[in-house]
């Protein structure tokens, strides 16, 4: 995918059917990951990116590109993982966070390995106990690299809320993570 | 510069976001704080493992299941799903369904109450004419409105008695069967005034042909179903003592098919009824009956409707006539004494039946002339 390339904007607005796999086979890791750690579930993360991409094709045609792909992509999966948060129809239990550490990790040495899990676990619990906005905007911003205006725009908040709730978020896991940061 | 507003800007530090004034102060005060500066190194130290997470990977297969699911569906797919699937459109359209029948129902139903008090009053009434008068006035009667509907021409509709002879033994099978509770006489029983001989001695005999048989319906006398019959029918076409005629809406007019139906009933169970009223039931005529003269005869047949209507009457039938129009309504007992006087504003009424006993309802033919 070619990004915001107007071309590539040309061809998902007119429905070709290759444009969008290719935007899916883009994005789909960083929509899913955001589920993810939104949701604490695999099976619900995997429903929510997979709503987030339909909700996607059925609006193409009306999307004006004045955010990029990925913001718009990534403001639909956060709107419907809050709903989905708010709705209290989350059927599946969240997923322990060394679940979610092992699914990241890679192979190793076993002492580092080790060393690094716990570390990894105790930064997955520590994100998962964030509240949701706060998560959710870190995540955007750490994880996903978005910009504050990006994330401003795909939240639809105000750019001081953004910087408040980032600056609370990063404060809340320094005191989490405390004995691992020498 | 606090230690805590430093801290505040620690975020936008490290985003390269501070404003222009407060890069300065934030080093000034850094320089000069060693535990803002290892607190700094430690909130680096926290954004830095959140920033070293791995990527999550999608599930192998979930591109393939992502477009399959946006792929349009055939078109029986989508119309399948349109009638079944969309619950939340589709239970309120069978709600309001259910509430539509419901308020048909209830309309028929609101209409129950006035066509079983139109088939009691025709029960009612029908039979006890006939009581009143012998048998062979009747018929002598009948036979005489028969030749007049014959002399009028042969535009005219052959009245519903004569309709009703040609098929005696038909069984009853009304459009519109009366309710069971019409089928009662309505008001209490009195004593019956004296009863032609004809119709004493003929009744019994009827009475054993309908409880037998039905294949030995054939053995019952023509004639005798057909003077009962046709008495029955007098009570349509009368005349009265000064030899005018006065006529009912069940001898001449169009039947309706309610009043096909009734009329067949009352062929039917004539004969037996007719026994049983000879004993308990009063000589009274069974409604008024008379003549109108008005000078606007449109507009007297409007006001009388309206009075009808506004007495909470009916009217059952309405039929022209060379003279005028024959009304026939129905209406409460108690509206009737108000009912005749407005009759005799509207212009002169000639009564011809107007009996001191009547049955409520009453049914009152008006035939208004010019």
């Amino acid at each position: 995918m070619s990004g915001d390339d107007p071309r590539f904007l040309e061809r998902l607005r007119a429905g070709e059917p290759r444009a969008f796999e290719e935007l899916v086979i883009a994005c789909q890791h960083r929509v899913f990951g955001v589920a993810l750690r939104m949701l604490g579930s695999r099976a619900e993360a995997e429903e929510v990116a997979q709503e987030t991409f339909l909700r996607a094709h059925r609006a193409l045609g009306a999307f004006r590109g004045e955010a990029k792909l990925s913001t718009w992509l990534h403001g639909i999966a956060a709107r419907l993982c809050l709903n989905r948060l708010a709705s209290g129809e989350r059927r599946l239990r969240r997923e322990d966070p060394e679940v979610l550490e092992r699914v990241a990790s890679a192979g190793g040495d076993p002492a580092d390995e080790l060393e690094r899990s716990e570390t990894q676990a105790a930064l997955h619990r520590a994100i998962a106990e964030l509240g949701e906005e706060r998560r959710l905007v870190v995540l955007l911003r750490d994880v996903e690299g978005l910009s504050y205006e990006e994330i401003a725009e795909a939240l639809g908040l105000e750019l001081g809320t953004v910087r408040s709730r980032l600056h609370r978020a990063r404060m809340d896991l320094k005191e989490k993570l405390e004995r691992f940061l020498g | 510069m606090s230690c805590h507003d430093a801290r505040e800007l620690f975020s936008a530090l490290l985003d390269e976001a501070l404003g222009a004034d407060e890069r300065p102060a934030l080093d000034a005060h850094l320089a000069g704080c060693a535990e803002c500066r290892r607190e700094l190194e430690r909130f680096r130290g926290a954004v830095a493992l959140v920033r070293g997470l791995e990527p999550a990977r999608a599930p192998a297969g979930f591109v393939d299941r992502v477009l399959a699911a946006a792929r349009p569906l055939p078109w029986w797919r989508r119309l399948a799903r349109a009638l079944v699937f969309p619950l939340p459109v589709k239970l309120p359209l069978e709600a309001a369904a259910i509430v539509l029948v419901g308020v048909i129902v209830g309309l028929v139903y609101r209409q129950t109450p006035e066509l079983r008090q139109a088939v009691r009053v025709d029960e009612v009434t029908a039979p006890r004419v006939v009581e009143q008068r012998e048998p062979a006035d009747a018929r002598r009667d009948a036979d005489a409105a028969r030749a007049r509907q014959e002399a009028a021409g042969a535009k005219a509709a052959p009245p519903p008695a004569v309709q009703s002879y040609a098929a005696p033994a038909t069984p009853p099978a009304p459009a519109e069967p009366p309710a069971p509770g019409a089928r009662a006489p309505a008001g209490p029983p009195a004593v019956q005034a004296p009863r032609s001989a004809v119709m004493a001695k003929r009744a019994p005999a009827e009475s054993e042909a309908k409880l037998g048989d039905k294949g030995d319906t054939r053995e019952k006398p023509d004639t005798g179903v057909k003077q009962e019959e046709r008495v029955v029918g007098g009570a349509v076409a009368e005349t009265d003592e000064a030899g005018r005629r006065v006529e009912s809406p069940m001898k001449s007019e169009g039947p309706t098919k309610r009043e096909a139906g009734a009329e067949r009933y009352r062929v039917q169970r004539a004969p037996a009824q007719a026994e049983s009223r000879a004993r308990v039931e009063p000589a009274a005529p069974p409604y008024v009956s008379g003549r109108l003269v008005a000078a606007d005869r449109d507009a007297a047949e409007r006001a009388l409707v309206e009075l009808v209507e506004r007495a909470g009457g009916a009217r059952l039938s309405r039929r022209a006539d060379a003279e005028g129009v024959v009304l026939e309504v129905v209406l409460p007992r108690a509206a009737w004494p108000a009912l005749a006087r407005e009759l005799r504003r509207l212009g002169r009424w000639e009564p011809t039946r107007e009996p001191a006993a009547l049955p409520d309802p009453v049914r009152v033919a008006v035939h208004i002339v010019g």
